[in-house]
């Protein structure tokens, strides 16, 4: 968590009235410890199920594939965006060409 | 406080019989947007140039960022008669990349601060013996004469410092410089692009030393491990040690995307302790990628290289650089939803396509005379610098939050966690990295980095 000093404020700006200073700087702190419990309330619900979970190692998902030949025709990062298809068809070209000379 | 107390001591006055001659190291962080310095409780990582100079005097590791604080600090101590040096990547950067002397510089300079340009490492002396004499000279750049590595001293912090730390962690480089041309880098303007490295036993020597204190966590701030021509040797010297005397330790190290074209690198890096990874991505528009000379970025390698970490249990961390000539608000949301449905990622974070001081990018704007944000302490990678030529700068700094907000919500988070358990990652693990950048970035508005 991040530490605030009223005192270490760039030069250029004015020094804060430290009772507006220390009420705002309290109030946030606790506002972002709520925020920060509730995340990490979520997410250790999260965790638990994935522990009690006997499939949870066998989780896949398009990420997690392994690299296939027809990657470059079906995944989207290859296909959308324009530069991107121009690329495709220069990797399948060199792919070819090392190919023929092994 | 670090600093206060470092300016505390550093003013006692001259006339002291009993004061000895001191040098002081203060490493600078910089302001938020309302003017508060950014300290945290615990850092992240410690600092590697206090690492490389732990015990000794000045400014160091100054980055553009941290330049104005670095002045601010540097004013009072010169107010009190103190003799003052800046050194670090910005002093170094300008001296290497632009002409004559820059404002900021000259303004140090009339003030009587001394401007280090290059690196110390094996030369120190030379401003130490002028400082013990009260003749600094006001500019020392050696930025024509990269020294070597091999068997010089190896950075070490002591434990109480290492404390501070969130995971108590330590660094230490293996190496400088990296060979490729990425225009928007500056490491390469600073620590040049032939590798230079330590040798595998004084790695060794290093660790050793490290787990004596009790630290056994690394990580390791070579801008691209990869591309250190030493990093087999280091890895083969690191398993033997790990796996013939049954020792403890892990790496955090940073790598650029074709590295898993290096026969047995991703394998002997987890051998070696290596748990964590950043990768410079950047971008998955081959446009953007060449457009920033970053060539050796082949989006057709991401998923074969992330799955090769993964194969090993190795967290991933990517960069992703937004604001490239062909983004909009719109292209930017659409590749965050690919990433995370494609490719096998992490944690990723995001920063402004920026033009660094002593980049490439800078010094074309630079020369065109175009205008660049005047305030140095708005170049940390989070703040738009510079006009984009799509996006005004409101809608840049939107598409920076939204960015943000599209990749870490709870069902992606929820996908990275599930995707661990697959990968033999620990589940509680990537909840912690991934609640910090979360945390960092909705909580505190303050980049994870």
């Amino acid at each position: 968590m991040r530490r605030k000093v009223r005192t270490d404020r760039r030069p250029t700006l004015p020094r804060e009235n430290p009772l507006v200073f220390y009420p705002s700087y309290a109030w946030q702190t606790v506002a972002k410890h709520v925020r920060l419990a509730g995340t990490v309330w979520r997410m250790a619900r999260v965790r638990c199920v994935l522990k009690r979970d006997p499939n949870a190692r066998s989780h896949m998902d398009e990420a997690l594939m392994p690299v296939r030949d027809d990657d470059m025709d079906t995944l989207e990062m290859f296909s959308v965006i324009e530069a991107a298809r121009a690329a495709t068809v220069k990797a399948k070209r060199d792919a070819v060409r090392v190919a023929a000379r092994v | 406080m670090e600093v206060k107390e470092s300016v505390e001591v550093a003013m006692r006055p001259a006339t002291d019989r009993t004061a000895r001659f001191q040098l002081l190291l203060i490493k600078p962080p910089h302001y938020d947007d309302d003017g508060y310095v950014i300290q945290w409780f615990r850092s992240a990582i410690p600092s590697n140039t206090l690492a490389a100079l732990y015990g000794l005097v000045a400014l160091v590791g100054v980055q553009s960022n941290q330049f104005p604080r670095a002045m601010d600090i540097a004013r009072q101590l010169r107010a009190a008669g103190i003799q003052v040096a800046i050194g670090g990547s910005h002093v170094s950067g300008c001296f290497s990349m632009l002409p004559g002397i820059q404002p900021e510089s000259q303004e140090a300079l009339d003030l009587g601060i001394s401007l280090y340009a290059g690196e110390a490492t094996g030369r120190l002396d030379e401003m130490l013996l002028d400082a013990a004499a009260g003749a600094l000279k006001p500019i020392y750049n050696y930025m024509d004469d990269l020294p070597g590595l091999e068997g010089q001293p190896a950075p070490m912090l002591p434990p109480e410092r290492i404390a501070r730390t969130g995971g108590r962690l330590t660094s230490f480089d293996a190496g400088r410089g990296c060979p490729f041309q990425c225009s928007f880098c500056t490491i390469i303007n600073v620590q040049g692009r032939k590798s230079r490295y330590r040798t595998a036993d004084d790695v060794e020597a290093l660790i050793r030393r490290n787990l004596a204190q009790g630290v056994d966590h690394f990580f390791i701030t070579d801008d691209n491990f990869a591309r250190n021509r030493n990093w087999e040797p280091i890895f083969d010297q690191l398993i033997e040690m790990k796996e013939r005397e049954n020792l403890f330790f892990r790496f955090v190290t940073q790598v650029d995307t074709l590295c898993h074209k290096i026969p047995n690198f991703v394998e002997k890096a987890a051998r070696a302790g290596v748990i964590r990874v950043f990768i410079g991505i950047e971008n998955i528009n081959p446009e953007n990628l060449l457009a920033a000379k970053k060539k050796q970025n082949r989006i057709s390698e991401y998923r074969e290289m992330l799955l090769a970490w993964k194969a090993v249990g190795c967290f991933t961390y990517a960069g992703y650089i937004l604001g490239f000539t062909a983004d909009t608000t719109e292209t930017i949301l659409r590749d965050i939803k690919i990433i995370q449905r494609e490719l096998p990622l992490d944690l990723l974070e995001f920063f402004f396509l920026t033009p660094l001081p002593r980049s490439e990018d800078h010094k074309k704007l630079y020369t065109a005379g175009v205008v660049i944000n005047p305030d140095l302490n708005n170049y940390d990678l989070e703040h738009a610098c510079t006009a984009h030529p799509k996006m005004s700068k409101a809608e840049w700094e939107q598409a920076y939050q939204l960015a943000w907000k599209a990749y870490y919500t709870p069902e992606h988070m929820e996908t990275i966690m599930r995707r661990a358990v697959a990968t033999r990652i620990s589940p509680g693990k990537m909840m912690f990295l991934l609640l910090w950048f979360w945390g960092c970035v909705t909580l505190e508005h303050v980049h994870p980095l």
